[in-house]
């Protein structure tokens, strides 16, 4: 029988790659696995060396219950190269065990690098092979890099999880940052041409903090943005889901106690028309949530919710109002999609605008309506 | 040719799903996307018509001739030589094509999965498993089919469910911005996802009920159809049309996009291997069929076994020829061509001498 | 005569030639020493040799007969020139008890014996209608062994039956010591791992197993009963997934299902990630794994080949062993040598934890021709997970895929209710249907007779 023919050489031909086999088997404990890398403008003079590429290696039988004594559980190590995949090499010869780059977390890019060089040459490599995660988190330092890593954290040992753990919980919870903030997501909104954010990090002495925005054009920094007028963009896309708090208080006043509003839902449509040859666009806020805080300022009622919601309308939507105006005039970074709702909506007139849409955006004429609802105060009515 | 086995209507419908559904599934967005931008998903709804036009074509012919095999009606309509010219293009199409699916499903097991492993081994272990099933003949093929082809259909729709949440369906606005034409280049590309169906030329005397064939096959091509669509609105609703016309692979990048914490098995890549492997291994086995039965019908033997085994180093051979992966695409494409004309232009042909004949009495 | 019996029965020690004078004519009484009780020729069949004034010579039995009665258990009684045959009143045989190996929480406690007479009366004793029917043969050159096939006329499939008379017929070997033998005999295909005949030691199963227009084969000697055609399915169904409610009978089949997957794969999902696709484990996972195997020497391939082995062994000792020690050396070979193991740095935690996954998964599987089958084929899966990764492992299971759907069963396709695809069986598959969708047999059986129950009563009334 030919099948059983078949079934011998087939056998013999499995049992010979048995032998000969296990060309990709390198067991767990004895890869090195890199966590994060910092990519800096090296400070050396020598002309070939474009990068200064910091890795952090995780020492992982360091963080179990019985470490080999005198391991540590982070090795930073920093070369210079003129290639990235150049470093990657390089640094094979300074580390025992084959690195990998399967879990790597975050890729942290300093300020003058992103300024000068642009990122997007960097990240070719991080793009192409196959091991990289797109949702490895990309995320801009002021100042150097590889200082990031530098810092300690009593509750993690690791910096780079550190601060990757950080960044998942900036993005969900305090709205401070862009909503674009993996490899993934840069690439996607880089490829469509748009303008778009990524989240920074400020390193202060011994621990960084997380708050605000770069904004990015064609893959190079421009200029940055705080805490707070990222939240106003996250209130124009409509990202801006829930935890974060608006505070209601007149900056003028300043005796009176602020109220603070928890949001607990968002959602915003951006309507676009064409008029007279310019775009023009209104951008509808409906946002949901509770009141936080209040100071007892006297007992809830029907009127003074009211009063409380059109405040918030008002301070809402003068504040973003102005954000976007700062955008048009300053930076003519179209960060808010408008463009691509051009692209969606009016195509025709997108494609005439498309060359110089920094200008046409500047120009254009936007709109701002919010409506807040306040549908819970809390435990007490005071 | 002997016809022993027999399969059930529904069987040969999974079966032509599972030959249409293949490797092509990891890359097509992207091409389509470089052609029709946006508005590939009208493409593919236009290709399904098409080859659900031409799939009725091959099975209406067929029934003009108690629904033989073509190579047994093939002498009576373009003479004998003609058809023996025909059949040898079938094979060397189907070889090259099955050649072509396991080189591209190894390049992409070795390039997410197995970096270091020659790419002779994954092409063999392939290859060795799919042999196994030819030999065993259509019945377990068709049952393979029957048994694997919904469950990782659905798998891979949970799956691409999950990358839901990163969704903008927005993206795939405007509907005909660029006019009818960019969606009218695509169609070629996408024809290359819905080839298969040519195999009901030589599976048809298998069908155990011929009556239902029609309506059960439309179904199958509907749902191909419809899961082709999906996938594009979906690539183009994460990603971006202009990222998904850079990426090699964008259905895997979409489920590289997934992450889901709190479980052993984080990244969703490893579940696309359980659909590829097996997307693949469907086809080839199919195509290899279809390879030894046609050899084995034109030397008049009695039975395909020992030409499917002939048939492997054949295909072992041809699969590592190519030196890189450009080299594949440009054969895989060139292939591709050859298939259209013989699935969509060959039973127009058919057709046409048919109706010659018979208009002029030698039928 | 009772010369030509004496010499046939030449060289047979155990053969007693009793000679008693009753009514004054010499009567020899021939049987078999252990079989026969003394006390019973004297009490039942020296009054009955008494009572007859005159040998009825048509009743006399030829001298080759009359040494098959005696070796069956008869005894022979000669009188002057005749041979008389006489029921020897049973040998003894093992009571009835609750079979060890297939217990069930609820649903009755007998189990078969080695006496097929036994046997055949414990399945009439539960189906009392004459439409089971019941063909006895005798099999084995020289052990000349009873065998038995049961069946249900007017349910079972024809064509099944003939197959099985045809196989059965074809039985030429010099001894049937178990029904083990004839299952080899008669099944398809020798080479695949995967029993295509199921048994049983109890009788309410085969019973539900002849309602589902399925065949019997019982054997003299043993208590196990082979039952045919069987699909993968039903190796996966215990009795008592039917006593219970469907509820309870389906969550549990679907606990047996998922056991079976672990069994197989999961020592070489375990593999395949730790040395070949770290990236695809979630990082402070893989992190943490790291850490405890840092200072393992083995590859993960030859660290689970250590352990699974080495569970293998620990499994045979227990069965091996008498039962208390059994348990005892399962428990401490359990403990002691994975405690120690890890102890020393051989092989990580979580390596024992696999291990100890699959060894509890595969005992899930109430038949244990398949849980063996299922544990076998881990190994293989193993070796090809540390060859290549995940391409390894799934290649592998879609080679076990294709290798069950190229098995039959007496014709029946093996790995039915999927493929080919039979939506009514999937009724009674992973789930277990409530009674009222269950009112039909198997239809991949091709019963003759397809409808089981008529609901339209029940519905009435209450």
């Amino acid at each position: 029988m030919t099948g059983n023919k078949f079934l011998k050489v087939t056998v013999v031909i499995i049992l010979t790659s048995f032998i000969t086999g296990c060309w990709d088997s390198v067991e767990i404990q004895q890869r090195t696995m890199i966590l994060s890398v910092a990519l800096d403008k090296p400070e050396s003079n020598n002309e070939e060396d474009r990068y200064d590429m910091t890795i952090q290696i995780a020492e992982p039988n360091a963080l179990t219950e019985k470490p080999i004594p005198g391991t540590e559980p982070v090795w930073n190590l920093s070369t210079t190269c003129p290639s990235l995949f150049q470093c990657v090499r390089d640094n094979a010869t300074e580390v025992a065990r084959p690195s990998y780059y399967g879990h790597l977390q975050i890729i942290l890019i300093g300020e003058e690098l992103a300024m000068e060089e642009g990122i997007v040459d960097s990240l070719d490599l991080f793009f192409r092979d196959h091991e990289m995660r797109r949702r490895t988190k990309l995320i801009i330092v002021k100042g150097k890099a590889k200082d990031a890593l530098e810092t300690k954290h009593p509750l993690i040992p690791i910096s780079g999880q550190y601060i990757s753990d950080l960044t998942q919980e900036a993005v969900n919870k305090t709205a401070l940052i862009p909503i674009t903030f993996t490899v993934g997501q840069f690439s996607s909104e880089h490829e469509s041409g748009a303008d778009l954010l990524l989240p920074i990090v400020y390193v202060r002495g011994n621990h960084v903090d997380m708050s605000g925005g770069a904004i990015m054009r064609e893959g190079k920094l421009i200029g940055f943005l705080t805490g707070e007028e990222v939240k106003l963009l996250r209130v124009v896309e409509g990202t801006f889901k829930k935890g974060a708090h608006i505070s209601s208080s007149d900056k003028k006043n300043e005796n009176e106690p602020s109220s603070t509003f928890e949001v607990k839902g968002m959602r915003s449509i951006i309507h676009t028309r064409i008029k007279n040859d310019k775009p023009e666009f209104k951008v509808e806020v409906l946002v949901e949530g509770h009141l936080a805080e209040d100071g007892f300022k006297g007992l809830i009622s029907e009127k003074k919710i009211k009063k409380m919601e059109n405040e918030l309308n008002k301070k809402i939507k003068n504040d973003t109002l102005e954000f976007i105006k700062k955008m048009q005039d300053e930076y003519q970074a179209d960060v808010f999609g408008f463009g691509e709702k051009l692209r969606r909506h009016e195509y025709k007139y997108w494609k005439n605008v498309k060359g110089n849409w920094e200008e046409a955006f500047a120009e254009a004429k936007i709109e701002m309506e919010v409506n807040t609802s306040i549908r819970r105060y809390g435990r007490i009515k005071k | 040719m002997m016809i022993k086995d027999k399969i059930t209507t529904a069987q040969l419908a999974v079966t032509i799903v599972s030959v249409m559904v293949g490797v092509g599934i990891l890359s097509y967005p992207g091409p389509v996307a470089e052609e029709a931008g946006v508005d590939g998903w009208i493409g593919i709804i236009i290709s399904g018509i098409i080859s659900l036009f031409s799939s009725f074509l091959i099975i209406s012919l067929g029934k003009k001739f108690q629904y033989q095999s073509l190579v047994d009606y093939g002498p009576k309509l373009v003479g004998r030589y003609i058809n023996i010219i025909i059949m040898v293009c079938f094979i060397l199409y189907f070889l090259t094509f099955v050649s072509m699916v396991v080189r591209i499903s190894a390049d992409a097991t070795k390039m997410f999965l197995l970096d270091q492993t020659p790419v002779e081994v994954i092409l063999l272990g392939i290859l060795i498993m799919s042999t196994y099933l030819v030999v065993h003949g259509i019945n377990p093929i068709a049952r393979f089919n029957e048994s694997l082809q919904p469950g990782i259909i659905f798998i891979l729709i949970v799956v691409l469910l999950l990358t839901l949440k990163d969704a903008d369906f927005g993206r795939n606005l405007p509907v005909l911005g660029d006019g009818v034409v960019p969606v009218m280049k695509s169609i070629p590309k996408i024809l290359f996802s819905f080839l298969g169906f040519e195999l009901l030329f030589f599976l048809l005397p298998f069908l155990m009920d011929k009556g239902k064939v029609k309506r059960i096959l439309s179904v199958g091509i509907i749902v191909v159809t419809l899961f082709y669509t999906f996938i594009m609105v979906l690539s183009i609703s994460v990603l971006g049309h202009k990222e998904v016309v850079i990426l090699e692979y964008p259905t895997i990048a979409l489920v590289k996009n997934i992450e889901v914490p709190g479980t052993f098995i984080e990244r969703l890549e490893s579940i696309m291997m359980f659909v590829w492997i097996p997307f693949s291994v469907t086809t080839v086995v199919i195509f290899l069929y279809g390879a030894s039965l046609l050899t084995s019908g034109l030397l008049k033997l009695e039975e395909h076994r020992t030409v499917s085994l002939l048939l492997f180093p054949i295909v072992f051979l041809m699969a590592v020829l190519p030196e890189n992966v450009l080299q594949v695409s440009y054969i895989a494409e060139k292939t591709s061509y050859a298939g259209i004309g013989l699935s969509f232009g060959l039973p127009l042909i058919l057709w046409s001498i048919y109706g010659l004949k018979k208009g002029m009495k030698l039928l | 005569m009772y010369n030509e019996i004496v010499s046939l029965l030449e060289g047979q020690s155990d053969v007693i030639f009793l000679e008693k004078d009753i009514n004054n004519n010499k009567v020899i009484f021939i049987y078999l020493e252990g079989f026969v009780e003394l006390s019973y020729i004297e009490d039942k069949i020296i009054p009955r040799v008494a009572s007859l004034d005159e040998m009825d010579r048509s009743d006399s039995v030829g001298s080759t007969e009359a040494v098959e009665s005696i070796m069956r258990g008869d005894v022979i009684v000669i009188r002057g020139d005749a041979a008389l045959k006489m029921s020897g009143g049973g040998y003894e045989i093992r009571s009835i008890n609750e079979p060890q190996n297939e217990a069930v929480v609820r649903g009755p406690r007998d189990g078969f014996v080695e006496s097929l007479t036994t046997n055949i009366s414990l399945l009439r004793r539960r189906y009392l209608s004459t439409d089971l029917k019941i063909e006895i043969s005798t099999k084995g050159e020289r052990t000349k062994t009873k065998l038995a096939i049961a069946y249900i006329d007017g349910i079972v499939d024809e064509k099944v039956l003939e197959k099985v008379r045809k196989r059965m017929d074809s039985i030429k070997i010099d001894g049937v010591l178990d029904s083990g033998i004839v299952e080899q005999w008669i099944e398809d295909s020798w080479y695949t791992p995967f029993p295509q005949v199921q048994y049983t030691e109890r009788p309410d199963k085969v019973i539900a197993s002849l309602l589902e227009g399925r065949i019997a084969i019982l054997v003299n000697g043993t208590p196990i009963v082979l039952l045919v055609p069987v699909v993968l399915s039903m190796l996966f169904q215990s009795p008592g997934d039917y006593y219970e409610r469907w509820i309870v009978g389906s969550s549990i089949r679907f606990v047996r299902y998922s056991a079976a997957l672990i069994a197989l794969i999961l020592p070489s999902l375990y593999i395949a990630l730790i040395s070949f696709h770290p990236g695809l484990i979630p990082t402070k996972f893989a992190i943490s794994i790291a850490g405890t195997r840092a200072n393992v020497p083995f590859p993960s391939l030859l660290e689970a080949l250590m352990m699974e082995f080495t569970l293998e062994m620990l499994r045979e000792a227990g069965l091996q062993l008498p039962k208390v020690i059994g348990q005892t050396v399962g428990i401490v070979g359990g403990l002691v040598i994975g405690e120690a193991a890890v102890q020393a740095g051989i092989v990580s935690p979580m390596m024992v934890i696999v291990v100890a996954l699959t060894a509890v998964s595969s005992f899930l599987i109430p038949h244990y021709n398949v849980a063996i089958s299922f544990r076998l084929l881990r190994f293989p899966l193993m070796l090809l997970a540390g060859t290549v990764g995940l391409l390894g492992v799934i290649l592998g299971l879609l080679a076990i895929l294709a290798h069950l759907l190229t098995i039959k069963s007496f014709g029946i396709n093996y790995f039915s209710p999927i493929a080919p695809y039979r939506i009514k069986d999937w009724m009674d598959f992973v789930v277990r249907g409530p009674l009222p969708l269950l009112q039909n047999r198997p239809e991949v059986l091709h019963n003759y007779d397809k409808k089981r129950m008529d609901l339209k009563q029940r519905k009435k009334g209450w």
